[in-house]
């Protein structure tokens, strides 16, 4: 169990274009942080100087407060996880999953019990002498996975290890991940762009956007207290706000904020017809997803998205009344 | 990935070896040919001149021929699977292992003024006596035989860069409505371009420096044999070292083009596996008819190695059609022959010495460019390619040079470097630098296809830099390096001026410098020669076939890069 | 696993074979170096571990550029004469590093290691150590280092130099390579008398040298060896001379070997040179040039000019060409081998062309520094003797003659040419004095124009080949020289008359040392112009052509 410090970690590419821009971080002991952003944000970067294959320009890194900024990879005693697996195609399951072990010496007996019990945690129990060729996609990043972690590293560092493999089994995959990361707890970093694996997985987030971050939180306060736009707009659908807008969605409300505000389109509701400080607006179009409908609404010249479950039939251009809790315009930064 | 003192070290090593073996050879010779006043003479001087001429004349004829000749066989094999395809392709690459000057005692059997073709020419009554074929057309006949000599190597570049097309995307031509030929045009050649520019201009360089075969076939106005015409007398004319800038110059200009053509060294195009190779599989008829021009392009190419073997048994052959009587008497002889053991053994330790040197220096070239990559891997690169370029004799002679060089400034390695009293040191390193290149370009290529992160998960695991390379990225590229290895092996056995110029003394002379002694006594040695040869030609391909049998793997993948 | 056996039983079968298959011991030469002499290489890979020397067997170490036939022959019959004549066993090393010029510049390095390695006091003047054109205004250290070199036994570990041109012994002598046995003062029965059995000069040319330092062991001559095949299908008749194959009918039909490349091309050449001047003694200049027309005409109707000497004799025998220059024992063999024992016509038959070449010596002498001194001197004597005379000129299985293969070369000892070995004479009806009667080189003609003579065929003639030959088959389309006497001259044409033969032979020395590119230059305006001539002399012979075509109409 160990925590993670970066501290002001720059780095450029040929000296002029700067990819990370003063990263610090403190990841606690065995939690499982994720970092989320588009691509070209610097998270891969970030993950890549973690584990020591590149070396930033400035910065330091530490694992349970030793700088290990200037180790070599092979010394940070850490386990990686891969895009496409990066498995040994000239070795078996099993050599490959013991690999780390035997780099470390560890006796021949030991080493067949651990195997035994990584193999099991990743449920491909008796998989030893398979060859990897004859693998699926999900057996394959489970065997990665049991690769990375038999070692018991003091960090996991996983890089998009789901993003090759079809929606299905990245929802089953997810919970897998963190199933076996809190299993053997071990501090895990996890790089991904997509913001449902990010919300559903995650300890922690920290959104990054053009090698800065943007906000660190759990997925709720990033979700529902973001601080900036772009968290806002990476993570879920947002409605983000003017002053104008907003005083004119909250009547009554008085000032509010001083800046932009962002509002979830599930937080506004439908009222039934006019109420107190409902207001007046129109459907432009609706798309029915079964569960809900994302409808999109005018209130006169402002397109707002709205979100609502269970949906009756609502046409376009049907005159509807809206209901916005002046509590739920989060502003924005 | 940091680097520590070791890599550091080898890349010193290796920075030496190639300094003092390759640039300095390379530059003691271009040193003495760059003086204005004699590269003048090169381009003023008529017969200078028309030796560059017929050099780029016959490079450039060469170069099409073999285009001609191998881009269909390539397609076909890419595009089809057939029974025993695989020795379809072996014997279309016999003519690696098919030595070219033991291949010229078979030609002039066969072009000779009595020999096969004019016999079956008189017989049919084409004519009374037939042309005279090697004095008259020995322009020609100078570029078939180059063609069928070099174009095993333009097939293994074409045949490697078909493999990395992807299905995939020539699917999505053909299912918009492209016909077979547009997707040829638009979408194959130029994926294949690469694979193309960087054959043609490795095909155009060799026959441009080529010496062996115009030199057999008397054919000396061209540059390559002008330059070797003039060695005897090099102390006092040295004009040919400025031959040698100018053959260079035009060599640096082509390789510099087709790197430019050819694209940054890309990564391969990883295929999705499940689609299969998208390859077609013909029965029956459709087989035969695929395998002819296979069969018929190594039969022209092996042609002259036949008639060496039938020479090698035969008791006479003159004036008609086959030989006259069959012994075994020239075999007997042949290798009863004092000379011949000992040669052997001498090859086989130069060639095999020169192996391990080649694919050692090799590797660590390789990685050092294509995973590393520190400042100045790529003049470390560029430094290992020059041999390809330079024509054989003069590397020999910059040997000869550097050799003087050194051991006049320290006398006590005159017993190792000095090649009149122990020439092995010399021509194994002569040996392993020539082949360098080849191995260099198998490593190279089998590193970029073993992608870096699967070094980088060892790492990971806690593998240190050593670990990584002989645990992980050696059994990816074994198959490269047993590729790299074969070729220096078998080219080494197979070596010519390198030979001839520094195996001075009986005691030293390798298999090759004996067949060709043997080929210039009177009486029967030729067919002495041709019985040394075709036992020389035997012995490699058992070699290779042991290596095939062994590694597990066909013979185009030995050699594929 | 079949497959792993069977390939690796292949491998282990085919070396197997020459090791099985080499000849037993006695029969071999001796070819493993045993410890290293002096400067000699060190033990080569393929020394097997060898026996300790008994110290009754001697070993004879000797350089040569001859073949395997004369080695073998050699090695067999002194070792047998040295066992008969002085109970002594003897072993002889051959040390065939090359050709002759490779021979010359193996002994130049070794003997100057070698004295370098004796004498390091005089290493300022190594440069002078082998001169032997030193005058008192030569640096003095060099002349000490010559004095010292003659007056020593500096040696390279080896005894004898057997084989190669007169020239190159001559040279090999005057650099002090060569030593005197004192053979003369031993066997003045054999060099002294009116008509001495061995002659210190055969039709002006030397047979062994005054100071006896080397001496000649067998006669070569030089002529024209042609195929009846290729003849007949030509229609013509057997040559006689150069001019025969100098003329229009063997056009594209001759094999020739480059004189710039070969020292034996280079001597045929002068002496056709010499041939056509000795036709007018009294107007040299004229046979000069006439010689040079020849020469042209020769390369001119060549279809292959090579750099090894034995190719117009493999080029005929096969029939690929119709004649080529030869030398004579090389085209006996040749031919002999080709009738594989049967009773066929000839395809090779040598010519000696009339009048028209000189009998040359290829001589032996014993080296500087000779570990062995008795033995060499002896295999001297020997090889001078009848008995070692005798191996060169006899057929096979003769008393006294070779055992394995006649060698077919001509003794240098009068005594025996005479009728009394006419049986036992593998070319009975030939005697190379004789042949040398017809003939009488003049050194002081051409000898002192060796590099000019080589320049001027090389460039009117090799280099100029093309249009040489254009120009050639114009005239002789045109019905011959003597139809078309101006393109004729212009085809004869010549950058140098034999009057200013010196002076170019000066300006082209001169150049060479202090401005060779001056000289390649010098060299490429002949050239051009020669070719400039050539060009016009076909385009006037390709016109008169024309115009007697015009005529007929």
């Amino acid at each position: 169990m160990t925590p993670v410090s970066l501290t002001n970690l720059h780095k450029t590419y040929d000296g002029t274009t700067p990819v990370l821009d003063g990263i610090s971080l403190e990841i606690a002991a065995g939690e499982l942080f994720f970092l989320l952003g588009g691509s070209g944000c610097g998270k891969t970067t970030l993950l890549r100087l973690v584990a020591g294959f590149l070396a930033p320009d400035a910065g330091g890194i530490s694992f349970g407060g030793v700088d290990i900024t200037k180790q070599p990879t092979e010394r940070r005693d850490i386990g990686m996880v891969f895009q496409n697996y990066a498995l040994w195609p000239h070795l078996s399951v099993a050599e490959n999953v013991s690999f780390g072990l035997e780099v470390r010496r560890v006796p021949s007996s030991e080493r067949a019990q651990r195997l035994e019990e990584a193999l099991a945690l990743v449920e491909l129990s008796g998989y030893g002498e398979r060859r990897i060729g004859e693998l699926s996609g999900g057996q394959q990043q489970r065997v990665a996975l049991a690769r990375a972690i038999i070692v018991r590293p003091k960090v996991l560092l996983l890089d998009e290890p789901l993003s090759n493999l079809d929606a299905r089994l990245r929802a089953t995959m997810r919970q897998e991940i963190r199933r076996v990361c809190k299993a053997a707890g071990v501090t895990a970093i996890y790089v991904t762009h997509d913001q449902a694996e990010a919300l559903s997985t995650a300890d922690r987030i920290a959104l990054m956007v053009a090698g800065r971050i943007e906000q660190v939180g759990t997925p709720r306060e990033l979700y529902d207290r973001p601080r900036t736009e772009a968290v806002a707009r990476f993570l879920g659908d947002a409605n983000v706000l003017s002053v104008s807008d907003a005083a004119r969605l909250t009547p009554g409300a008085g000032e509010l904020s001083l800046g932009r505000s962002c509002l979830r389109p599930e937080r506004i509701r439908f009222a039934a017809a006019a109420t107190v400080g409902s207001i007046a607006a129109r459907i432009v179009s609706g798309s029915y997803q079964g569960d809900r409908a994302v409808w999109t609404v005018a209130v006169g010249d402002l397109h707002l998205t709205v979100v609502e479950s269970a949906p009756p039939v609502r046409n376009p251009g049907e005159a509807v009344f809206l209901t916005i809790d002046p509590a739920d315009l989060v502003p924005l930064t | 990935m940091k680097r520590g003192f070791f890599s550091w070290l080898g890349y010193a090593l290796v920075a030496s070896f190639l300094g003092i073996f390759v640039a300095v050879p390379v530059g003691l010779v271009l040193a003495g040919g760059m003086s204005p006043a004699y590269l003048s003479e090169v381009v003023l001087h008529p017969l200078y001149r028309q030796g560059l001429i017929n050099a780029f004349t016959v490079a450039t004829i060469v170069t099409i021929g073999c285009f001609a000749l191998t881009l269909p066989l390539a397609w076909l094999a890419w595009r089809f699977r057939f029974r025993a395809k695989g020795l379809a392709e072996a014997l279309l690459l016999s003519p690696l292992i098919l030595p070219p000057f033991v291949g010229a005692l078979g030609i002039f059997q066969i072009f000779g003024h009595y020999g096969i073709i004019n016999t079956v020419g008189t017989t049919c009554g084409w004519w009374q006596q037939g042309p005279d074929w090697l004095g008259d057309h020995r322009l020609a006949l100078v570029c078939v035989s180059e063609i069928l000599g070099l174009y095993p190597i333009l097939y293994l570049t074409l045949a490697a860069s078909f493999s990395r097309l992807d299905p995939a995307l020539i699917e999505a031509a053909r299912m918009a409505g492209a016909d077979r030929l547009t997707v040829l045009r638009r979408i194959i050649l130029p994926l294949l371009k690469p694979g193309l520019f960087a054959g043609g201009a490795l095909v155009f360089v060799w026959s441009f420096t080529e010496l062996g075969t115009p030199l057999m076939l008397g054919f000396d106005r061209i540059t390559a044999v002008q330059i070797y015409n003039g060695l005897a007398d090099i102390q006092s004319n040295r004009l040919p070292l400025a031959l040698v800038v100018v053959m260079l110059t035009v060599v640096a200009v082509l390789y510099a083009g087709g790197r430019l053509f050819a694209g940054r060294s890309h990564e391969a195009l990883v295929t999705k596996g499940g689609s299969g190779d998208g390859s077609q599989h013909l029965r029956g008829w459709l087989a035969l008819l695929a395998w002819t021009p296979f069969a018929l392009v190594a039969m022209a190419a092996a042609a002259p190695h036949l008639v060496v073997v039938t020479l090698s048994v035969a008791h006479d052959w003159y004036r008609s059609l086959l030989p006259s009587g069959v012994t075994l008497d020239h075999y007997r002889q042949a290798l009863a022959d004092p000379q011949v053991v000992p040669s052997i053994i001498n090859s086989l330790g130069y060639s095999a010495a020169a192996t391990c040197l080649a694919v050692a220096v090799g590797l660590a070239i390789a990685w050092i460019t294509v995973r590393w990559k520190p400042r100045g891997a790529t003049v470390l690169d560029a430094l290992a390619m020059v041999p390809l370029a330079v024509p054989g004799l003069i590397m020999a002679f910059g040997f000869l040079g550097l050799a003087l060089v050194v051991t006049i400034a320290y006398p006590q390695l005159k017993p190792y470097l000095d090649p009149q009293r122990n020439p092995a040191p010399l021509l194994i390193i002569a040996y392993a630098v020539r082949r360098l290149p080849h191995v260099v370009r198998a490593v190279n290529a089998g590193l970029i296809q073993a992608p870096v992160v699967l070094e980088e998960a060892a790492a990971a695991c806690g593998a240190g830099p050593f670990t990584r390379l002989w645990r992980i990225t050696m059994p990816l590229i074994a198959g490269s390096l047993a590729a790299g290895a074969l070729l220096t092996f078998s080219f080494s056995m197979l070596e010519v001026s390198d030979s001839l110029i520094l195996a001075q003394q009986r005691d030293f002379w390798p298999i090759t410098k004996v067949i060709y002694e043997l080929a210039v006594q009177l009486g029967n040695g030729p067919a002495l020669a041709c019985a040394f040869g075709a036992w020389a030609m035997l012995f490699l391909a058992s070699c290779l076939a042991a290596a095939a049998v062994f590694l597990g793997k066909g013979p185009t993948a030995l050699f594929r890069s | 696993m079949i497959g792993k056996l069977a390939v690796l039983g292949v491998i282990v079968t085919l070396v197997a074979a020459p090791v099985l298959l080499r000849e037993p011991r006695q029969m071999r030469e001796p070819l493993e170096v045993r410890e290293p002499r002096q400067t000699l290489p060190a033990a080569s890979p393929n020394s097997a571990a060898s026996p300790a020397l008994s110290t009754s067997l001697q070993r004879l170490v000797i350089l040569t550029p001859h073949g395997a036939d004369i080695r073998r022959e050699f090695t067999l019959a002194f070792c047998a004469y040295e066992h008969h004549e002085h109970g002594r066993e003897v072993e002889i090393d051959w040390r065939t590093p090359g050709g002759t010029s490779e021979i010359s510049r193996f002994m130049d390095d070794r003997f100057r290691a070698a004295f370098s390695e004796r004498f390091p006091e005089h290493r300022g003047g190594l440069a002078g150590f082998n001169q032997g054109n030193l005058d008192e205004h030569s640096p003095a250290a060099e002349r000490a280092a010559r004095a010292a070199f003659l007056a020593s036994d500096v040696g390279i570990g080896a005894d004898l130099l057997f084989g190669g041109g007169e020239f190159a012994f001559r040279t090999h002598a005057d650099k002090g390579y060569l030593i005197d046995t004192g053979l003369q003062a031993q066997e003045p029965s054999w060099f002294g008398g009116a008509t001495p059995i061995i002659a210190q000069n055969v039709s002006g040319e030397t047979v062994y040298d005054k100071s006896g330092r080397y001496y000649g062991a067998c006669f070569g001559v030089f002529g024209i060896a042609y195929s009846p095949d290729r003849l007949a299908e030509l229609g013509l008749a057997p040559p006689t001379g150069w001019s025969d194959i100098a003329g229009p009918a063997y056009r594209g039909q001759l094999t020739l070997t480059d004189p710039t490349k070969s020292g034996a091309a280079a001597t045929t050449f002068e002496r056709i040179l010499q041939q056509r001047m000795a036709a007018q003694p009294m107007a040299l200049a004229a046979g000069w040039a006439d010689g040079v027309s020849v020469i042209k005409r020769l390369v001119a109707n060549s279809r292959w000019i090579t750099d090894s000497a034995s190719k117009p004799t493999r080029d005929a025998v096969r029939g690929d060409c119709a004649a080529g220059m030869a030398i004579d024992f090389q085209a006996k063999i040749e031919s002999e081998f080709a009738l594989h024992g049967t009773q066929a016509p000839a395809r090779l038959v040598f010519v000696v062309p009339v009048g028209g070449t000189s009998v040359s010596a290829d001589p032996l002498a014993v080296l500087r520094g000779a570990p062995e001194a008795q033995i060499a001197a002896d295999f001297l004597h020997f090889v001078l003797s009848t008995e070692g005379q005798k191996l060169w000129s006899q057929r096979l299985g003769t008393p006294g003659g070779p055992q394995q293969v006649a060698l077919r070369r001509f003794p240098v000892r009068r005594d025996l040419v005479g009728p009394e070995q006419r049986a036992w004479r593998s070319d009975p009806d030939e005697d190379p004095f004789a042949i040398a009667q017809g003939f009488t080189y003049h050194r002081e003609w051409t000898g002192r124009y060796f590099t000019l003579i080589n320049t001027l065929v090389k460039l009117t003639a090799l280099d100029s080949r093309h249009e040489l030959t254009l120009a050639w088959d114009a005239i002789c389309a045109a019905g011959g020289p003597a139809q078309v006497p101006e393109a004729w001259a212009e085809f004869c044409w010549l950058p140098v008359a034999y009057d200013e033969a010196a002076s170019a032979q000066a300006e082209l020395d001169t150049l060479k040392k202090k401005d060779p590119v001056g000289l390649i230059r010098r060299q490429r305006e002949w050239l051009e112009e020669a070719t400039l001539h050539y060009r016009l002399a076909a385009a006037l012979a390709q016109s008169a052509s024309a115009r007697a075509e015009k005529e007929n109409q």
